[in-house]
């Protein structure tokens, strides 16, 4: 019998960017909130990043990928029938521990891609609603950048002044300089003086392994800490096996988690809020059956766990004459451009991609220049090892500067995230499998990006380019398996995130996006769940709760 | 943690001598102890590499290095990468080979977040703003 806690008027699950933002504005309007997360605290002094061996570990420990990890707070995902692997962090902040902490709102032109391109769906709301909410966020995050960018419509500026974009930064910006493209310095999530709590960015360049520094916006550093202040309860090491809903009621009352020590919990709300990102979210979902709904929590449209969408990714590396010193960061993009964002049909595809300006990053990076594929088409490791790795090192590593590419995944009702028949975590619940294709239109608009930043490459002054299209380790950004809409029947959420069968039921993670845009999600995910949070606050009275 | 045996050590000492010879100035793999300490060292941090590893050594006794690490690489890509990130891995984190590439690892430069940037009074960034705005506004679709 599972022991049940005092009940909480709202409970979140999840605790990345959408759930702290949602944890702190709720607390701080008096509700009791209670979040559970499936991972633990992390240490900033264990963050590898400024120790010698971070690279090495960053293939295995702190590598993105849960399958690769294999940690008991990872879940395993199936992904035998995905193009792409997805890549998460179980911890307190989840995955924004251990991102590259790239600030890339949408554009106005991502809400509206049916009226605009005639493909996928429009947003319930457009741009302009969320810029406040954004604004806000971005004072949450303790943001560094440059105002004006003519890449957005005017919006207030930043905290914090401009990280420099180092050698790497502005050889890359030469190269657009001199074509006439659109680029600007990088807006960051991470402060360059110190700034609410969190020190300023040191430019080591690891934040993909987590912030040493404690400099990186990530939730367990900021949103959470202040929400305690309030009363806000973190339960880490919980990990929920389904959402309870009574029949009788027709409301969700709470779930029910496996705690750290392998007890079976139950914790009551009179609302329920997800945020366990667009594969955990859906997984929760399916696995919570009733009478009512035998297919899946809320699940009425059969919409829960399809359009999912993971932003195609490809890397352009110029190598340069000049030492850039290209392992120093941030990791955060130097700079990013927006020049091939907007819908050009005469290209072949439809929407389009940022780049963020990266550098090459350390010596083992330099290794991923050689790779091991490139034995399978009858090489010989001559041909990189012995004295050309020596040259390959001499030539490349710390003067290399990269465009990474962030493009628009359409959704499509195929990918989906499924609860794979065989698989379990180590709680014994079903785990999930994805089945992802990449789109001829993501193909062709990767095809497009690289020949372009290969150009941009060559203006810059580089002496060679390397493409890396379509990684499969590159599922960073996952979207769309709950989406919002005005229709119950096309959609899972209303425009607020709230469930059309369930009204107390939410859900304000990046499962809710109808459509994926160009960019990195998180500054979005953060200005939307602050929207719909806000929301929640104003019609509190008027929600219908368990 | 495996322990290895000196015959062990002297045979991996050969491949990783192959992949990463002395060169110019700088260090062979074996100069700057990749298969003594610092093999034991990137295991310590790397347990998960160590089956693959020691597949590696064993199936390449050092006779004939280049047909056996060739043919590693292509009948055994675990093998084969496991081998190379044990020993760049260990060469890159010895001082010598860092000092060598001119590397200062992952240090924290100090910087001014105040100071003007260069593109902002080389107009580079002014050239961006002239062209104007590049974005679709979506306000009448409102």
């Amino acid at each position: 019998m599972a022991r049940a806690d005092q009940e909480a008027d709202v409970l979140i699950i999840g605790s990345g960017p959408s759930g702290a933002v949602t944890a702190k504005l709720l607390t701080e309007a008096g509700m009791s909130v209670v979040t559970l997360e499936q991972g633990t605290w992390f240490d900033p002094g264990d963050y590898p990043g400024d120790k010698k061996e971070f690279e090495l570990a960053a293939g295995k420990q702190w590598h993105p990928a849960p399958n690769v990890r294999d940690r008991e707070r990872d879940y395993p995902i199936n992904t035998s029938e995905s193009d792409v692997e997805p890549l998460m962090q179980s911890a307190v902040g989840g995955s924004a521990t251990i991102w590259a902490g790239h600030w890339v709102p949408f554009l106005p032109s991502d809400f509206k891609v049916r009226s605009l391109d005639g493909v996928a769906v429009d947003w319930p709301f457009d741009y302009y609603e969320v810029l406040p909410h954004l604004e806000a966020v971005e004072k949450l995050v303790s943001s560094s950048g440059t105002r004006g960018n003519p890449g957005y419509p005017e919006q207030a500026g930043y905290p914090t002044p401009q990280i420099p974009i180092g050698k790497a930064g502005m050889k890359l910006a030469e190269g657009m300089d001199k074509l006439g493209w659109h680029w600007w310095p990088g807006l960051n999530a991470m402060p360059s003086i110190p700034w609410q709590g969190q020190n300023p960015c040191a430019r080591r360049g690891t934040c993909m392994f987590g912030c040493p520094e404690a400099a990186k916006w990530s939730p367990d550093l900021v949103l959470f800490k202040e929400a305690k202040k309030y009363g806000h309860r973190m339960i880490a090491g919980a990990r929920v096996s389904e959402i309870i809903y009574d029949d009788n009621l027709s409301r969700v009352t709470g779930a029910v988690y496996i705690d750290q020590n392998g007890r079976e919990r139950k914790q009551m709300a009179k609302i329920v809020i997800l945020c366990a990102n667009a594969i955990g979210t859906p997984r929760i979902l399916l696995n919570s059956k009733s009478k009512r709904f035998p297919d899946g929590l809320a699940n009425s449209s059969g919409l829960v766990g399809r359009n999912l969408m993971m932003h195609p990714f490809g890397l352009v590396m110029g190598h340069f004459e000049e030492n850039l010193e290209s392992w120093y960061g941030p990791s955060g993009q130097l700079i990013n451009t927006l020049q091939f964002y907007e819908t050009d049909e005469s290209r072949g595809f439809v929407r389009g991609a940022k780049w963020g300006g990266m550098s090459g990053g350390g010596p083992l990076s330099s290794k991923g220049f050689v790779g091991s594929e490139v034995f399978s088409d009858n090489g010989r490791i001559e041909d990189h090892w012995g004295e050309n790795w020596h040259k390959m090192i001499e030539s490349k590593f710390g003067r290399t500067a990269l465009w990474a590419i962030v493009g628009e995944d359409l959704p499509e009702e195929s990918n989906r995230v499924e609860i794979d028949a065989d698989l379990v975590d180590s709680d014994g619940i079903p785990a999930p499998k994805i089945i992802y294709k990449t789109s001829e239109n993501s193909r062709r608009l990767l095809d497009f990006h690289a020949e372009r930043a290969k150009e941009s490459m060559e203006a810059a002054g580089a002496k060679s380019t390397s493409v890396a299209p379509q990684m499969r380790e590159s599922g960073w950004h996952l979207l769309g398996t709950t989406r919002m809409g005005n229709d119950p029947k096309e959609s899972v959420l209303n425009q607020y995130g709230q469930s059309h069968d369930i009204p107390n039921l939410f859900i304000f993670d990046l499962s809710a996006f109808p459509t994926g845009a160009g960019a990195n999600p998180t500054a979005t995910l953060m200005a939307v769940a602050h929207r719909q949070a806000t929301h929640l606050v104003n019609e509190a009275r008027n929600v219908e709760v368990a | 943690m495996a322990n290895f045996s000196d015959a062990e050590r002297e045979i991996y000492g050969k491949l990783a001598d192959y992949l990463i010879p002395s060169w110019k100035d700088r260090p062979a793999a074996t100069s700057v102890g990749v298969h003594r300490h610092m093999l034991d060292e990137v295991l310590r941090i790397r347990p998960d590499l160590e089956a693959a590893f020691q597949r590696a050594i064993a199936r390449c006794p050092g006779q004939d290095i280049s047909k056996e690490l060739n043919a590693l690489a292509r009948e055994d890509n675990a093998a084969w990468t496991a081998l190379t990130t044990v020993t760049t891995g260990g060469y890159m984190m010895t001082d010598e080979a860092r000092a060598a590439v001119g590397y200062p690892g992952q240090v924290a430069p100090p910087y001014d977040p105040n100071e003007t940037p260069e593109y902002v009074t080389n107009g580079m960034l002014d050239r961006v703003k002239a062209r104007g705005p590049i974005f679709r506004d979506t306000r009448h679709l409102s």
